[in-house]
């Protein structure tokens, strides 16, 4: 496999540039796509309308993403993927600035693959994307050959 | 006659004369019962009077002797009575006998009858011998006299030819004089004597009276038939003011002007026999103040049985009248309050078999439990009202009753088929057998109160909420600033580390001061979201122990103890409290990280950590040695927010304590502080004992 796919669902520009910076920073040369609504991320994902062509806009290998999203929430996109036979294999990790009970609960009932939280200092925050390229993209062995 | 007869007959006339004397003299000047002695002294001097007219005695002809001694022991009898005459009896014959002869016998007789026809006529009359007439005992004479006749009848022969032939009449003719005169001479005497003795009782008696009349303590005062006063006692002077002198036959001066004619008339009844009877006037005193009397009164009558004047007491009832007056008013008074009160009372009779029956119920008593007075006077109390066994009152009526201890009860409900009302009532024992009951209806107070009690709870509720969404925002604005925060302190990192060649040096520092904001930033935010998180989440209430969570904040602060040089002691046992494990340890955590902070450089920390046991409660005691907290700041210092010195001197947000308060807040206890700046603080913290 050529270069890891990320998907990253991130609604803040803010957020998405420092992402992407610390990305940068950390090294890792992977192809991010962001999308910047739950809608959206599931569309690109399922490969719905525009994003039916797949060779422009492959299937993520990793998905990063923000509870906090316009119209449907993040649950509702990790739900909707983790119940879906076709996107459940997909690694999901959910980077947001909760810490809270409540949505790692629900996270996880919903089988998320990792909950990090996003710090407010940047570097910690390269530090953790460091972590998830050490991780995710190097350590983790992912899904076998997804149904695309 | 003779010289002889003659002088018999004068000596008889000097000795009948004497038989007054002595009558007069002994007897009939002393009191009614005589005495014994008296009688026989009397019996004596008689006897030798009666002897003594038998010597004197003159012999018509041979053994025919005559004297009076017929009519002394006629009069014996007659005035003297039995003992004298049963001694002048004895004598006299004793003396006849030794004189002898032949008409002896006769002679006893005489003796015997005259004195017996005396004392019987004596009885026949029962006494009243002062008034006696003349003719009257001129009869008596003629009676003793004839027996004296029959009794010559007995005497031998010639004797008694004797005696009718030359003295039956002259004795006939004159013995009966004799006795008459006599006896007249002595009933006068003893009118004269009973009149005397009349007077002189008449005087004591009048003597008598004037003494009660002054010693009275009431005025008595006379009129005459003129309306002008006769009598005027000490009373009259003490009550009315005027003296005697002022008063003895003039008017009467107590009456006031404009009674004068009532007076007069009331004067008038009373002397036609309308007695007045303790009849209430109006006088006045000398001094010009009224007066209350009560008047009894009588007619005077004299000998002739028309009246003379009036008598009347007079009765100073002014002070009587006064006070029953007062109470009238008093009574009146408290009947009005009965009567025009707004709380309700009812009276009860409790009789046997604990029966309690209404006596009476006053107007607001009626409204409120809308029955009219007459509807229940009479009654078994739950006849009337059947709800008041349920309610208790009625045996509450009773256990007073046998009690005589009062009972407040300040809220009772009252409930039947017709009316429902709350009451407070008091219920109190008068006497042996009543009770009373003042209740008041509280039922529209009770209404308030539950309606203000509801209000409350709404408004709590309404607190409540509002304080859980302030909360909730706290959360979410903190929440949601933590992005922007994100972006300024990242990308001025960003800049100020990789730009730092490019930019002057001005530059750089700025940049680092917006980082180092945004970093004071982020740990406000932390506080924040901790404080308002500290009320979301559940809590749950257990035995801790107080021992366990000081090891474990210990434990989390050993580098700060380290660092700061810190001494931390656990004085004694500490106790187990219900509480919240994870709110405890923040308190715990809190309190002693400070305790750590806030000390003198040059000063390290000491803390001392106890706890005791009152009243079913656990007081925590963190002590420390460190820069201590002025008195105006005890209070404040557990606000949100709050400090007292500058994040130079000492680190921190202020945030430390307000969330300890919430902790303890939380989990029903109270924090307490006391403090000696430069010295050190002593915060208490109160909780519920944990009693397993």
């Amino acid at each position: 496999m050529s270069a890891v796919v990320i998907l990253l669902v991130e609604d803040n520009l803010m957020d998405v540039e420092l992402t992407l910076d610390a990305f940068a920073q950390v090294g890792l040369k992977n192809t991010v796509t962001i999308a910047r609504t739950g809608e959206e991320a599931l569309n690109y994902i399922c490969g719905k309308g525009k994003f039916a062509d797949k060779k422009n806009f492959p299937t993520p290998d990793l998905v990063l993403l923000d509870l906090k999203l316009p119209g449907i929430s993040g649950h509702e996109v990790l739900a909707e993927l983790k119940n879906d036979e076709r996107t459940r294999r997909i690694p999901v990790v959910v980077l947001t600035s909760s810490h809270e009970e409540g949505d790692r609960a629900v996270c996880y009932d919903n089988g998320v693959n990792s909950y990090l939280v996003k710090p407010i200092d940047f570097g910690e925050f390269v530090k953790v994307v460091r972590a998830i390229g050490d991780y995710w993209l190097t350590l983790n062995v992912g899904p076998p050959e997804t149904l695309r | 006659m003779g010289r002889e007869a003659a002088l018999a007959l004068v000596n008889n006339a000097a000795l009948l004369i004497s038989l007054t004397v002595i009558y007069s003299a002994l007897y009939i000047r002393f009191k009614k019962e005589k005495l014994l002695l008296q009688k026989i002294i009397s019996g004596l001097l008689l006897g030798v009077i009666a002897m003594a007219v038998m010597v004197d005695s003159w012999e018509l002809s041979p053994g025919v002797v005559f004297d009076t001694r017929s009519v002394v022991l006629g009069l014996t009898g007659l005035y003297f009575g039995f003992i004298p005459s049963i001694i002048t009896v004895i004598m006299t014959s004793i003396l006849r006998i030794l004189m002898g002869g032949s008409g002896a016998t006769v002679g006893v007789s005489v003796i015997i009858c005259s004195a017996t026809t005396g004392l019987l006529w004596r009885y026949r009359r029962r006494r009243a011998l002062h008034q006696m007439t003349l003719v009257e005992l001129y009869l008596f004479g003629i009676v003793v006299h004839i027996f004296m006749m029959i009794g010559m009848l007995f005497l031998p022969a010639d004797s008694r030819n004797a005696f009718f032939s030359v003295a039956a009449v002259p004795v006939m003719l004159v013995y009966p004089i004799a006795t008459a005169l006599t006896g007249w001479a002595m009933s006068s005497k003893e009118a004269q004597l009973r009149g005397e003795e009349a007077v002189h009782e008449l005087s004591l008696a009048r003597k008598r009276l004037a003494a009660i009349v002054e010693a009275s303590p009431v005025p008595i005062v006379s009129l005459d038939m003129g309306y002008n006063v006769t009598e005027w006692n000490q009373a009259a002077e003490k009550v009315f003011g005027w003296k005697r002198s002022e008063v003895i036959g003039r008017p009467l001066p107590i009456v006031p002007e404009e009674d004068i004619q009532t007076h007069r008339d009331l004067t008038e009844k009373t002397r036609s026999g309308d007695y007045q009877r303790g009849t209430l006037l109006l006088r006045k005193r000398k001094d010009g103040s009224k007066v209350v009397v009560r008047l009894h009164n009588a007619t005077i009558f004299n000998e002739e049985g028309q009246p003379e004047g009036i008598l009347g007491i007079l009765e100073d009832v002014t002070r009587q009248q006064e006070a029953e007056q007062a109470l009238k008013e008093s009574e009146m008074r408290f009947r009005e309050l009965y009567t025009n009160m707004n709380t309700g009372v009812a009276i009860y009779k409790v009789g046997n078999n604990d029966e309690a029956v209404f006596l009476d119920m006053n107007p607001a008593g009626c409204r409120i439990t809308g029955v009219s007075r007459d509807e229940v006077v009479g009654r078994r109390v739950e006849e009337v009202f059947p709800g008041v066994i349920e309610m208790g009152l009625y045996d509450i009526i009773i256990q007073v009753f046998k009690s005589g201890l009062s009972q407040r009860h300040p809220l009772k409900k009252y409930k039947d088929d017709r009316i429902a009302f709350w009451t407070d009532n008091y219920v109190y024992r008068h006497g042996e057998d009543e009770i009373v009951v003042i209740f008041e209806d509280i039922t529209q107070r009770e209404k308030t109160l539950e309606e203000l009690e509801r209000r409350v709870k709404e408004r709590t509720a309404e607190l409540e909420t509002a304080n859980k969404e302030l909360e909730s925002f706290a959360y979410s604005v903190s929440h949601d600033l933590r992005a922007p925060l994100r972006a300024i302190k990242g990308f001025a990192q960003i800049i100020s580390e990789r730009y730092a060649g490019a930019l002057p040096s001005e530059a750089g520092r700025y940049f680092n001061h917006i980082v180092g904001a945004g970093e004071n930033m982020s740990i406000l935010i932390q506080d924040l979201l901790d404080y308002s998180r500290l009320g979301r989440a559940a809590l749950k209430i257990e035995a801790v122990s107080l021992a366990q969570t000081v090891d474990k904040a210990l434990d989390t602060l050993r580098s700060k103890v380290k660092e700061e040089r810190g001494k931390v002691t656990v004085e004694g046992t500490l106790h187990f409290v219900e509480a919240d494990v994870t709110l405890l340890n923040r308190v715990l955590a809190n309190l002693i990280e400070n305790a750590l902070t806030y000390h003198p450089p040059e000063r390290p920390p000491e803390i001392n950590i106890s706890s005791r046991r009152e009243d079913g409660y656990v007081y925590l005691t963190i002590k420390d040695n460190g820069i201590g907290i002025d008195r105006k700041f005890y209070k404040r210092i557990f606000d949100i927010f709050q400090r007292l010195h500058s994040a130079e001197d000492y680190p921190g947000t202020g945030i430390g304590l307000a969330i300890v308060r919430k902790c303890v807040d939380l989990m029903g206890g109270e924090i307490s502080l006391e403090s000696t700046p430069g010295e050190g603080s002593v915060f208490s913290v109160k909780l519920k004992e944990a009693l397993n």
